[in-house]
């Protein structure tokens, strides 16, 4: 399997007016402005071979959209670099663009008082799809996403399932290589989402499309991703499988047990961490490698009635990743003041 | 339905200022018995007024895409954005000005004798060359203009300010001629009187060597605003930092 995606110390850095708040920050501002930088990617090396689809996680301002929008050629790299496709994606030359594919949930690359349809044919224009190809194509698609009855409908009508179906298909159209999807299920109903995510994993399997996708949705990154990659402050943080992210970050498992009678959460103690113990029911957290072994003590100690054993939720595994590596993160800052004043104090100018 | 009356009344809109000129102008040289005059006016404000109505301003369309994020859209797609957004605005006015003929031939016919056309084709074309060499140095500079929106991203009012200056001294609004000497003289070298002026003097008659002339600096200008909008698309495209809407 050929590399299709590959970074090297991908870095961008936004450099941003901090503005003083009131009037009196206003006239400041005109003559003397401060300025922040804020690093949204560093140092990102990341690798996706041909065909794979990778999960792109992160906490709101992660730095996953810079990211995304640095490999598609939207934004330029402040430094580092990025192949994909073998091309550079900022130098936006035509036959890397016709390659590829970006879907953002939040923005429309339709014609917004135009039927669908309208906004097809123009696409079909744009990337050159020949005829025949494009009707075959449309057909398709229209058939597996079913919206022969909206295609006709200008898109300002539609709702915004609707029109995420509609984005869907026009960026499929040219059959990119490369697919980036930057939460391309927010704001669906559940159905939907079912609906997108089934779509897009059919579209990989059938024409071995690598996707690269951002979701703050677990269901989609647990029904598509055959791999992750965390990203927070910019950095990253993990690489790997969803089941070797479980695994170091989600090192004990839940035993949900069911009692005939009521057990005290100090004789529960014995076995793990009591999560929860309302009167019959109770939640121990144990780790993982001592599951077998400590519903086996619950069995023969305690009256169970029924007992279920629950992985964490992605969600609850996520949060913990981004709150460990936010602490890092201020835990490295604070080192760096502490560093700062130290050298203050022995009179070394920094 | 919506759509198309509103295109009738922005049509429509596009005549007014030449009436409103006109009748000024003409209750200025009412009573100075100047036929010649008032001949001169009414001919120079019913072409103007066409040449400043065709003349596109991209700099307003370039601002909304990129405040609404459309531009990002475009940079998507394996084509030129400003060769998109110039044959964009090359449809629409070619449809606006397909809608607008009658409202001007109707002028035309109702300013009657006051309304000079050249009595050959020579005016007529060299009138048509100048005004496509205008209407792409106009791109060239509006579009410019618009890109300042990726550094600036409140910049309607310094747009407005180029929209009336440009036309002052590009003589859409008063006839250069009338100006004060060294004015007059001084905005001869300024790009504005090739975009609106040079096409209005042309089809009202000049001699040839003048063409020319105007041709030369004309050209000279279209070079120069190429480059510059070279310059700042590169510059723009190395700043973008896709805004996510308003």
């Amino acid at each position: 399997m050929s590399v299709v995606i590959e970074t090297q110390k991908l870095t961008r850095v936004f450099r941003t007016y901090k503005k003083q708040e009131g009037v009196k920050g206003s006239l400041r501002g005109l003559f003397k402005r401060d300025y922040t930088e804020k690093k949204a990617a560093y140092d990102l090396d990341i690798q996706i071979e041909e065909g794979e689809v990778v999960a792109f996680l992160g906490p709101n301002g992660a730095g996953k959209t810079t990211t995304l929008k640095m490999l598609s050629g939207l934004l330029h790299a402040s430094s580092g670099d990025a192949r994909v496709l073998g091309y550079q994606p900022w130098k936006r030359e035509h036959p890397f663009l016709k390659q590829i594919a970006l879907v953002m949930g939040q923005r429309n690359q339709l014609w917004w008082d135009l039927p669908a349809i309208e906004s097809f044919n123009l696409q079909r224009d744009i990337y050159e799809v020949p005829n025949q190809l494009y009707k075959e194509r449309l057909a398709e698609l229209i058939e597996v996403l079913d919206m022969s009855k909206i295609i006709n409908t200008a898109v300002r009508k539609l709702s915004l399932g609707e029109r995420m179906k509609c984005e869907m298909v026009a960026a499929l159209l040219h059959q990119p290589k490369v697919l980036l999807l930057d939460e391309p299920t927010i704001g669906l109903d559940v159905i939907m989402q079912k609906k997108i995510r089934s779509f897009i994993k059919d579209y990989n399997q059938k024409y071995g499309a690598t996707i690269l996708l951002t979701s703050h949705y677990m269901d989609d990154v647990a029904a598509l991703a055959q791999r992750t990659l965390v990203i927070n402050h910019g950095r990253m943080v993990y690489e790997g499988s969803l089941a070797e992210l479980t695994e170091r970050f989600a090192p004990n498992k839940v035993l949900a047990v069911t009692f005939s009678s009521p057990v005290s959460t100090a004789d529960l103690g014995v076995l793990g961490q009591v999560v929860e113990n309302q009167e019959v029911q109770a939640r121990i957290q144990v780790p993982r490698a001592a599951v077998a072994e400590r519903a086996a003590a619950l069995f023969q100690k305690f009256p169970v009635a029924d007992l279920s054993i629950e992985e964490p939720q992605l969600d609850d595994i996520i949060h913990d990743l981004f709150t460990e590596t936010n602490k890092a993160e201020i835990g490295n800052e604070n080192k760096a003041v502490e560093g700062e004043k130290v050298t203050e104090l022995a009179g070394v100018k920094p | 339905m919506v759509y198309r009356w509103n295109i009738l009344f922005y049509t429509f809109l596009s005549i007014l200022p030449a009436l409103i000129a006109i009748f000024l102008w003409n209750a200025i040289y009412k009573n100075q018995n100047n036929p010649e005059a008032i001949r001169y006016i009414t001919t120079y404000y019913v072409v103007a007024s066409w040449v400043n109505w065709r003349v596109a301003q991209h700099q307003w369309p370039i601002m909304w895409q990129i405040k609404e994020g459309q531009l990002a859209t475009d940079l998507l797609r394996p084509m030129s954005y400003p060769a998109k957004t110039f044959w964009y605005e090359v449809g629409g006015r070619t449809w606006s000005t397909l809608i607008s003929f009658p409202f001007f031939i109707v002028l035309a016919l109702a300013m009657g004798s006051n309304f000079v056309t050249p009595n050959n084709i020579f005016p007529w074309l060299f009138a048509l060359l100048a005004f496509v060499i205008s209407y792409v140095m106009s791109f060239f500079l509006t579009a410019s203009l618009g890109l300042l929106t990726i550094w600036q991203n409140q910049p309607e009012g310094f747009f407005t300010l180029y929209d009336v200056a440009s036309k002052w001294l590009g003589g859409a609004l008063v006839p250069l001629a009338l100006m004060p000497g060294w004015i007059g003289d001084w905005l001869q070298w300024l790009p504005f009187a090739y975009l609106y002026s040079l096409p209005v003097k042309i089809f009202m008659g000049m001699p040839f060597e003048q063409i020319l002339q105007g041709f030369a600096v004309q050209l000279g200008w279209l070079t120069l605003s190429c480059i510059f909008f070279s310059w700042v698309w590169r510059k723009a495209l190395d700043r973008y930092e896709v805004f996510e809407g308003k």
